[in-house]
């Protein structure tokens, strides 16, 4: 509890998204309701200080200035902007002009308004406090610690994510799937990792073309599995293993598989060795029906 | 007493007035060129000496130092001449002061586009033109002080102070950040590397703002806002006090332009800090500006020339205000990199430099010829052209940023990024770059009618050279006779002590930040595994820099996991340390290349994939607004000074063995011969090993490809 209130202070800056994280760390456990609590009661008290400042001051000028003198009106006939900022009337401030003009220009002696020094000072004591409270104490936190919570949270809600998956799947067991929604979720994954180097439709481009009778690394599901997995580095295939989760892999295969024999426009010289994939009777039909309405 | 009759010189306002008007046409035409490069890239016609990461320092430093550094000088000798009841000290300096100026920026109107950048940015202009600088702004400062010095007014206006200040500060940034060792008289390398590089870079450039872009125009606004007001200035305590904060604590807050960077914490952390105590300070030169307008508001209804400085000075306090909350860390993550900051950049310049200067220019040039404004109109139609402009110009360009920066950051629900193809989040705010395009074509129509609107004024009367003025001269006053009336008039009385003081306030920063992050080892924490360059990946490095690269991609993977998904494992300090100069960029028109060249990121592709991209980018990356760099694939690289680039590398602390300049050819040459094998025989591109493009390729490669992955992301 110690170092709550500090927190709340500076926790100004740690509502937002990256120092979210963090923060929720670093303060283990406290909860945001209290915080809105804490929030609402400072208001309400701020809100009864300005009224209890407005209320004593009418009754200063009720008290001494019942006599409305030639300035007192001035003042009260001030605009609402100059009201806002805090400005003296225009007409009160001539007689402190400083003596001598530079070229014609004169200035005037008037304090710079009281909102403004307030905003001078406080931006001091904010720095001061954000300064002490990450350079000092404690309480603070590096980039790399938030970095690590941010990893940590994801890796928490992607391993629910995982759970719900097929975890049994690798490239010696893997077979393509002829589910519509497995295809479906290929053809997103595709779009978003493959299609820059093989192109819209597997047609190719600085990758092998993939609808084509042609592999490079074979063309069997487990062969490309491997290859995805692993990647084939020197040949400019990356390792995906990391990125994709098995199922992952086993869907954009299955879609890819799906791009067979399509022959797209512009479509990449063929390289590799030629494979052709036995296909049973009933295997052809269904990826022949899953093939039409994926495109 | 006898009055004294002098005369001012006006001819030397005349000519930097025009320069001012010509150089801004020129400065935003090159802005406009680029900004419809970004949604046309086949504008540069594939011309190297029109792409765009050659024009965009152009651009840069056309507009602060041809635009506004000539409308600095146009009002700091029009102002201080009549502020000191004297002539300029001496003709013949100004004379040199203008046209050595003028040479220095037709000099980098051909230097940069030929390539002959040192990528530092605002600070490209390679070393023998640095020289000229500092000894041209020498001798500004020595025909300031000289004007000061011979003055018939006891007191120096606050105008001066800023003045003052400008000068010192900006002859200590220029110098320090310049320092760099030449290889012949067209290349250099810096003498910082890496971290240190970036320290003093924004150093230099955060305070290029501070000091070339505002304080000056802060004094130009004390003189010629209430000349044209005609009021008295509303506070001379404000003034004292914003002044000296102001320039106090600005030089620290350079460290805001490298959240999340490799810089240490507690340099960041100071960054932050005195970016949020600027609010104030800044904030105290706009109110002073605004209030000296009280009681002649209703001259701003007709008057069209303060309309320029009223939504000038607005600009700058909202630019001001943005700024501090910019340097906030996690506003910082989502907006740095991304065309928010080019919008908070816009607001500043065409806001705040460009309409002050407009207001000057229109209350100047008639003055001095003698004669009225020839279109009153005009001008009030230039005001709206300007305006709109602006607004055409930030607003879509703040859409664009928080679109760019959260799509950059989204990720879909089973943890992989919603966005992972970089040219996504490009194509999406394309029609955010056309409609800025169209809003810098609006302020530069507006400016090309005040050409013609000052031509035509100039025309119907006929130039003063020398404005005849008559003044008493000043009386040397006994020690005890002085009455002080407020403790600041002393130094006031005193410009050498005020240069002094000035100077004290502004080195401390720089001092704090400088001297840990060069001297404390644990900073800069090593890396075994990070190896200098090769010869072959040196050259590579130094056409990167030539094609102006870093203006679009930057080469810093910030901690988040937003970007170590992306790009591969986040930026070391320790990986930069043979960096000179450094290379991180401040944005993300394409994607990082601090990973290019590891393979197991993201970014990583192979030398196939590098040489069809940079032949036509759209054959690899369909609608990407990369422009294509043919001449890489056909023409030879010219490595001759690669012996003088070792020698030279070496003296700056990287440590090639003795000897090793000597055997650098042999290397170069084999490096080259195994990438152009590559493509001959894995990919069957038939291209030579002196091409341009493989040096680039091996650079690229080289590209955090030394870090241990394995080790550091448990650290």
């Amino acid at each position: 509890m110690k170092y709550k209130l500090p927190f709340l202070i500076t926790g100004i800056w740690s509502t937002t998204y990256s120092y979210g994280q963090a923060a929720e760390v670093a303060t283990s456990g406290f909860s945001t309701s209290l915080l809105w609590i804490f929030y609402v009661v400072l208001g309400l008290l701020l809100l009864i200080t300005f009224t209890l400042y407005l209320v004593t001051k009418e009754l200063k000028r009720f008290v001494l200035n019942k006599n409305e003198t030639e300035e007192t009106k001035m003042w009260d006939s001030r605009s609402s902007w100059e009201k806002v900022f805090q400005l003296k009337p225009v007409g009160t401030d001539t007689d402190t002009l400083i003596n001598e003009p530079h070229d014609g220009i004169y200035e005037l002696d008037n304090p710079p308004p009281p909102w403004f020094m307030f905003l001078f000072y406080g931006c001091i004591v904010i720095a001061a406090i954000y300064f002490v409270r990450f350079n000092v104490t404690d309480y603070g936190y590096t980039q790399e610690d938030e970095y690590i919570a941010e990893v940590q949270a994801a890796e928490v809600k992607q391993l629910a994510n995982l759970v719900k998956e097929d975890q049994t799947i690798d490239e010696n067991n893997v077979v393509e799937s002829i589910e519509l929604a497995d295809i479906e979720a290929g053809k997103m994954v595709y779009i978003q990792n493959c299609k820059v180097c093989h192109d819209e439709g597997g047609k190719g481009n600085t990758g092998p073309n993939l609808t084509d009778e042609y592999w490079k690394h074979g063309g069997e599901t487990k062969a490309i599995f491997k290859t995805i997995k692993y990647g084939v580095i020197e040949k400019g295939m990356r390792a995906w293993g990391d990125d994709l989760s098995p199922k992952k892999i086993q869907q954009v295969i299955s879609y890819i598989i799906t791009l067979r024999g399509t022959n797209p426009p512009g479509a990449k010289a063929p390289e590799g060795d030629k494979w052709v994939p036995e296909i049973s009777a009933a295997q052809d039909s269904t990826i022949a029906m899953t093939n039409a309405p994926s495109r | 007493m006898q009055k004294e009759s002098f005369s001012y010189d006006n001819k030397i306002v005349r000519n930097f007035a025009a320069a001012t008007a010509i150089w801004g046409v020129v400065g935003m035409l090159v802005g406009v060129i680029i900004a419809s490069q970004l949604f046309e890239p086949y504008l540069n016609f594939n011309t190297r000496y029109i792409s765009f990461g050659r024009l965009r320092p152009l651009h840069t430093n056309a507009i602060i130092f041809a635009f506004v550094g000539n409308a600095i000088f146009m009002g700091v000798y029009y102002s201080l001449q009549r502020l000191m009841k004297t002539r300029m000290y001496s003709d013949t300096l100004s004379k040199i002061h203008f046209w050595g100026w003028q040479l220095i920026i037709v000099s980098a109107a051909i230097t940069l586009p030929l390539g002959i950048t040192t990528s530092k940015e605002y600070a490209e202009l390679e070393w023998p033109i640095d020289i000229a600088i500092a000894l041209i702004w020498v001798v500004f400062g020595w025909n300031m002080f000289g004007t000061i010095y011979k003055r018939r007014e006891k007191h120096l206006y606050v105008a001066i102070w800023f003045y003052i200040a400008t000068f010192v500060t900006v002859a200590m940034l220029h110098i320090v950040n310049s320092f760099a060792l030449p290889i012949g008289l067209f290349k250099s390398y810096s003498a910082f590397a890496g971290v240190q590089d970036a320290l003093v870079q924004w150093w230099y450039g955060h305070n290029a703002v501070a000091f070339f872009l505002t304080t000056p125009f802060l004094g130009l606004m004390y003189y010629f806002m209430p000349k044209m007001a005609n009021r008295p200035i509303y506070s001379y305590k404000l003034s004292i006090l914003h002044f000296w904060s102001l320039i106090f604590l600005y030089i620290w807050a350079g460290p805001h332009h490298l959240l999340y960077t490799s810089l240490p914490g507690w340099a960041q952390n100071l960054g932050v800090v005195f970016s949020i105590m600027l609010i104030a300070p800044s904030w105290g030169g706009m109110l002073n500006g605004l209030l000296t307008l009280r009681g002649a508001w209703d001259k701003v209804r007709d008057d069209a020339i303060l309309k320029f400085m009223v939504v000038g000075l607005t600009a700058y306090g909202m630019a001001t205000f943005e700024g501090p909350m910019l340097s906030l860390k996690n506003v910082n993550a989502i907006a740095h990199f991304t065309d928010w900051i080019v919008a908070h950049v816009h607001i500043g310049a065409l806001g705040w430099n460009g309409l002050l200067t407009f207001a000057v220019l229109y209350y100047i040039v008639p003055r001095i010829y003698e004669t009225n404004i020839y279109s009153k109109k005009a001008i009030n139609v230039h005001f709206w052209l300007a305006t709109m402009g602006i607004l055409f110009y930030a607003i879509p360009m703040y859409f664009s940023g928080f679109t760019q920066g959260l799509m950059w950051k989204e990720f879909t629900a089973d943890g992989m990024l919603r966005y992972p193809n970089f040219l996504e989040t490009t194509l999406q705010v394309l029609p955010m770059h056309m409609l800025r395009a169209f809003g810098g074509l609006l302020y530069l129509t507006g400016a090309c009618l005040m050409v013609w609107n000052l031509w035509k004024t100039a025309k119907s009367g006929k130039l003063v050279p020398n404005e005849a003025a008559e003044a008493y001269p000043l009386v040397k006053e006994e020690p005890g006779e002085v009455q002080v009336a407020y403790w600041h008039r002393w130094i006031e009385r005193r410009p050498t002590q005020l240069l002094i003081f000035s100077f004290i306030a502004v080195a401390i920063g720089g001092v704090v930040e400088f001297i840990p992050t060069f001297l404390v080892e644990s900073n800069v924490k090593t890396i075994p595994s990070v190896v200098p360059y090769s010869p072959l990946e040196l050259e590579g490095r130094d056409i990167y820099i030539r094609e102006g690269c870093n203006n679009c991609h930057s080469q810093q993977v910030r901690p988040f996991r937003s970007e170590t998904v992306r790009y591969g494992e986040y930026s070391k300090a320790g990986e930069n340390v043979y960096d000179h100069p450094f290379l991180w960029g401040s944005k993300r028109t394409g994607p990082d290349l601090a990973r290019a060249g590891n393979t197991s990121s993201k970014m990583y592709k192979d030398a196939e994939w590098h040489y069809r991209h940079m032949k036509d980018p759209r054959s690899t990356s369909p609608g990407s607004i990369m422009p294509a760099y043919p001449w890489l694939i056909e023409e030879d690289g010219d490595y001759s000074k690669i012996t003088d680039k070792i020698t030279v590398m070496r003296k700056l602390g990287v440590p090639y063995e003795q000897g090793y300049e000597k055997l650098a050819k042999e290397d170069l040459d084999e490096q080259a011969l195994q990438i152009a094998t590559y493509l001959l025989e894995a990919k069957g591109i038939k291209v030579a090993k002196e091409k341009e493009i493989i040096a680039v390729i091996a650079y690229l490669h080289k590209l955090g490809r030394d870090i241990n992955v394995k080790q550091t992301t448990t650290n």
